[in-house]
């Protein structure tokens, strides 16, 4: 076990250094003049001009930038905003964004992971059933929904027709708050409309992902030798089925996780959720890179340390790798 | 004892009817399939619709033919957005797009991934390492964002926003077809071609091949799948072409003009539906194609 | 690749005595496997039992729900796989799989179900500390013990035992078998022992009957059909075996492939591979009749071939 940890553990280093230099070069090598966000107004005169080229470093030899780039990661130094004048990267990511972007999509990932495995596991159980059929349709139907629309919709009915949620924004503006209590409650009455388009946009694909991985695991011999010994129904379904059958999910939710950032991009946007997907976009629109960049490295340390967490999680389910 | 001599066409001819049987099979199976007949059918309409477009939209989709934002009516089917156009014929050429972006990207998608997973799982060693590093680096690179990035860079354009999916989406049918490609070569009948000296080409083309090819096709109506989504997604964000909207830009347009929260529905809701039957009519293709293409499937 | 009904076990019909060991032998697909999931009514999807009576302790359980069944699975009848296989789940313990079954039937506490799942490895030749493994560790042979020791978990009077030494080699082969045979002297059990290997049945069972294409051909005590054959498949059967005494012949195989059960032959079933067949074996289906003390055999010329088969031979 100690050694396949630190296989792995090596393995995800040597991914993460070669993740950090690619994305150096990927925005250097990028077209157009990096400075245009922040002297895109014309105000700026020529000498101004020079002077915030050289303040950004961006007149050295790539090497050097390279090396200066570097030093300043190891110091947890990610480089100063273009748009947001003179503030560091790491307080605009580490900050309210962080926090409500970890708070959304843990919730919805949560709440989706443990909805759609315990229905994706009574729907292969109850296989062809009405339920099953029911279930599958439904994950279908959302699974093919574009997120964005999906929120939009829920904006319309709920927000629109119905007025019963807010549509924008983490909490409602210049309001006063008497205890903690109540403004959680305004956080979270915001939150349910991105909440529910993101939980209904995974559900439906872990549902029939783990409905897959039991009906595979029926076709399994212990599962014959279970029913043999005569046990109930739901213990060979949560005992011997469901132990199996979530072992793939493990793998394939590190693999996953890129496309849950896509998936909060897009819901963030649309709720104005202000969050680290909002914030991709808004950098990529302005064009400021070193924000861009260091939401890259940021994401790129998150994805790996969570593929190396699903491997050592995986280790612990699975006996057959820990010996 | 005398050993015949096959001719090489004689062979040919066998296998021709060969493939004509087995594709004889798997239609019989498929049309059993209500899920894959459903899929067909609404993958079909599109496609007749995406081709039909200039007869069955009613007005030009560039040009103000009426009242912005006015509601649905005989006129204006789903009616007209904040410059007048008519929506409901947007929504029609907007197939075309939403077709094409998602047939072609996919299919280079599918075709790249195939390449370096047939590499990497066939000749192993070094070659197979580095290019599982480079797939690796694709993984773990979030997705939405470098498309976002890439999107901005190349600039507007339909066949920037294929490039973009292709270039991220590959990684997905690489890692399976190498896989498979790896338990292949360990197969006798990999050992047999290449003992009678068959060129690795040879071996690949003939034998691998065609037992990856059924994995190949489920992987790539999900590939479909995901440049359709994909391309919706980016044009939503406004990286789209405004010269050729696919549903996704309309979708765009419509919440730049504030449609959610002025309540035109019909601006929003017909785009979206569209999107997703398309893909909801891929998925059960997919979803009936690998029932009847996957072996450990037919076992349950 | 069209689907179609095969009729998998047709008119078998056998008793077990109390305390003897009942064979099932036959070629791949004849159907023993299946009668032997029809008695403990664990037919996949897609099979049914179409009529008949399984008469146990007065009871028939053909007519029982799958619920009772459940009481009288492990406790009265017991089923042993071929551990080789996947018939152990791989992430639970084994012992955990030993014991659940007691925890289950008899709502014992579980440090005493443990308790009684090391004994029961003492008994099948395991130590006992290796309760605490998972079935990976364990070799083929030692997992065949495992499973061994799982099915006797409940005190079944019935063991049907699936190939259970196939898969494994012949020294092992051996042992298994030895350790079978005496497991059944001391618990007093019940067995119908199921494999295609005549020279495990001839070790090991009183009784055996010869299956072909879902049917009995004959049964009988093992002496009686492997020297006394009556039905030309079991003849054959045995003609296919080298003798290591006597002069070297060739090796005699049976002709043709077991029958699509689907669309199976007219007549008697074996009749397309029987070197003696005449129209009424093509035409009509043989009587399953009784030949001698508990004897019988399904063949229309069992009387005429007698004295060709097996007598004159070495």
């Amino acid at each position: 076990m100690r050694d396949y940890l630190i296989k792995r553990g090596v393995s995800a280093l040597v991914t993460l250094a070669l993740a950090i230099i690619l994305t150096f070069f990927l925005f250097r090598i990028m077209p157009g003049d990096p400075t245009r966000t922040v002297v895109g107004d014309f105000r700026v005169t020529p000498e101004v001009r020079q002077m915030l080229i050289h303040q950004f470093g961006l007149d050295q030899p790539i090497w050097v930038q390279f090396v200066l780039y570097i030093q300043n990661l190891l110091t947890g130094n990610l480089g100063v905003s273009f748009q947001y004048r003179g503030t560091p990267v790491t307080s605009i990511i580490f900050g309210r964004r962080l926090f409500n972007t970890f708070i959304l999509m843990g919730s919805s990932i949560g709440v989706a992971l443990v909805i759609g495995i315990i229905v994706g596991t009574v729907a292969a159980w109850k296989r062809e059933s009405k339920f099953d059929i029911l279930t599958v349709i439904f994950s279908l139907v959302t699974y093919s929904m574009p997120v964005f629309w999906l929120g939009m919709l829920i904006i319309l009915v709920f927000g629109y027709y119905l007025n019963s949620i807010p549509i924008a924004g983490t909490i409602t503006v210049g309001m006063t708050y008497s205890n903690v209590f109540e403004y959680a409650a305004d956080y979270l009455h915001h939150m349910t409309g991105p909440f529910v388009t993101l939980t209904l946009s995974f559900i439906g694909f872990y549902f029939l992902i783990m409905r897959d991985s039991i009906l595979d695991v029926f076709t399994e011999d212990y599962m014959l030798t279970a029913k043999a010994k005569g046990l109930s129904d739901r213990k060979i379904l949560f005992r011997h089925a469901m132990r199996n059958a979530t072992l793939p999910m493990v793998s394939l939710m590190a693999v996953e996780v890129t496309y849950l950032f896509g998936g909060a991009t897009m819901t963030e946007t649309v709720f104005s959720w202000y969050g680290i997907g909002r914030l991709i976009y808004e950098a990529v629109v302005m064009a400021d890179f070193p924000v861009l960049q260091g939401i890259f490295v940021i994401m790129s340390v998150l994805v790996i340390s969570a593929n190396f967490c699903a491997d050592i999680a995986y280790a612990f389910l699975d006996p057959r790798i820990r010996y | 004892m005398t050993i015949q001599e096959t001719p090489a066409s004689q062979i040919k001819e066998d296998r021709f009817w060969l493939y004509r049987r087995k594709l004889g099979d798997f239609w019989r199976l498929f049309r059993r399939s209500s899920l894959g007949k459903l899929g067909l059918a609404l993958v079909l309409s599109f496609v007749m619709l995406a081709l039909a477009a200039p007869w069955i939209a009613p007005f030009d989709p560039f040009t103000f033919v009426g009242d912005p934002f006015l509601k649905p009516s005989s006129t204006y089917i789903f009616g007209t957005d904040q410059v007048g156009r008519d929506i409901f014929s947007r929504v029609i050429y907007g197939t075309r797009i939403s077709l094409l972006v998602g047939l072609v990207a996919s299919a280079m998608t599918v075709c790249l991934g195939t390449l370096v997973g047939l590499v990497a799982g066939y000749l192993g060693g070094r070659i197979d390492n580095l290019l599982m590093r480079i797939t690796d680096l694709f993984i773990i690179i979030p997705a939405l964002p470098l498309m976002l990035i890439m999107a901005a860079i190349l600039g507007k354009g339909v066949q920037n926003i294929i490039i973009v999916i292709a270039v991220i989406g590959w990684t997905a049918t690489a890692r399976m077809v190498r896989s498979q490609t790896m338990s292949l070569k360990e197969r006798p009948f990999t050992e047999a071609s290449r003992a009678i000296g068959s060129t690795d080409l040879h071996t690949i083309s003939r034998h691998i091949v065609p037992n990856v090819f059924p994995l190949v096709f489920a992987n790539g109506m999900i590939a479909i799948v995901d440049a359709i989504l994909s391309e919706a997604g980016l044009s939503f964000l406004g990286f789209g072409d405004p010269s050729r909207p696919s549903w996704g830009m309309v979708l765009y347009f419509a919440n730049t003009a504030g449609a959610t929260v002025n309540g035109y529905w019909w601006y929003i809701v017909p785009p979206g539906i569209c999107i997703m039957l398309l893909v909801m009519g891929f998925a059960f293709v997919s979803y009936s194609t690998d029932q009847i293409l996957n072996p450990r499937l037919r076992r349950r | 690749m069209q689907e179609a009904v095969a009729q998998a076990v047709d008119n078998v019909s056998f008793t077990l005595k109390k305390g003897e060991t009942l064979g099932l032998a036959g070629e791949s697909g004849c159907g023993k496997t299946t009668t032997a999931l029809s008695i403990m009514k664990l037919l996949p999807r897609g099979g049914t039992i179409l009529n008949g009576e399984i008469i146990l302790d007065g009871e028939d359980l053909v007519k029982k729900t799958d619920r009772e069944m459940n009481a009288i699975r492990w406790k009265k009848i017991a089923i042993v796989f071929q551990g080789a296989m996947n018939a152990l789940n791989p992430v639970i313990r084994v012992g955990d799989q030993v014991a659940e079954a007691i925890v289950e039937k008899e709502k014992v506490a579980k440090s005493e179900a443990w308790q009684r799942a090391r004994s029961l490895f003492e008994l099948v030749g395991l130590d006992s500390a290796r309760v605490v493994d998972y079935p990976h560790e364990f070799s083929g042979g030692m997992r065949q013990r495992v499973m061994i020791a799982m099915a006797l978990a409940c005190n079944p009077s019935i063991v049907i035992a699936d190939e259970p030494v196939t898969a494994l080699d012949v020294v092992v082969q051996t042992r298994i078998l030895e350790l079978l045979k005496d497991l059944q002297r001391k618990l007093n059990l019940s067995v119908i022992l199921i494999t295609h290997d005549l020279s495990v049945i001839a070790e090991t069972c009183d009784r055996v009957a010869i299956m072909y294409a879902g049917k009995i051909a004959e049964l009988g005590s093992v002496t009686d059909v492997y020297k006394d054959s009556w039905h030309p498949y079991t003849d054959a059967l045995i003609s296919a075996f080298p003798s290591i005494i006597g002069p070297k012949r060739r090796f005699d195989s049976i002709p043709g492939d077991p029958p699509d059960l689907t669309m199976p032959p007219s007549g008697c079933r074996f009749h397309p591979r029987c070197p003696w067949q005449d129209e009424t074996c093509q035409m009509q289906d043989p009587e399953y009749r009784n030949v001698g003390v508990d004897h019988f055999v399904a063949c229309h010329h069992s009387e005429k071939l007698r004295s060709r088969l097996r007598g004159g031979k070495v």
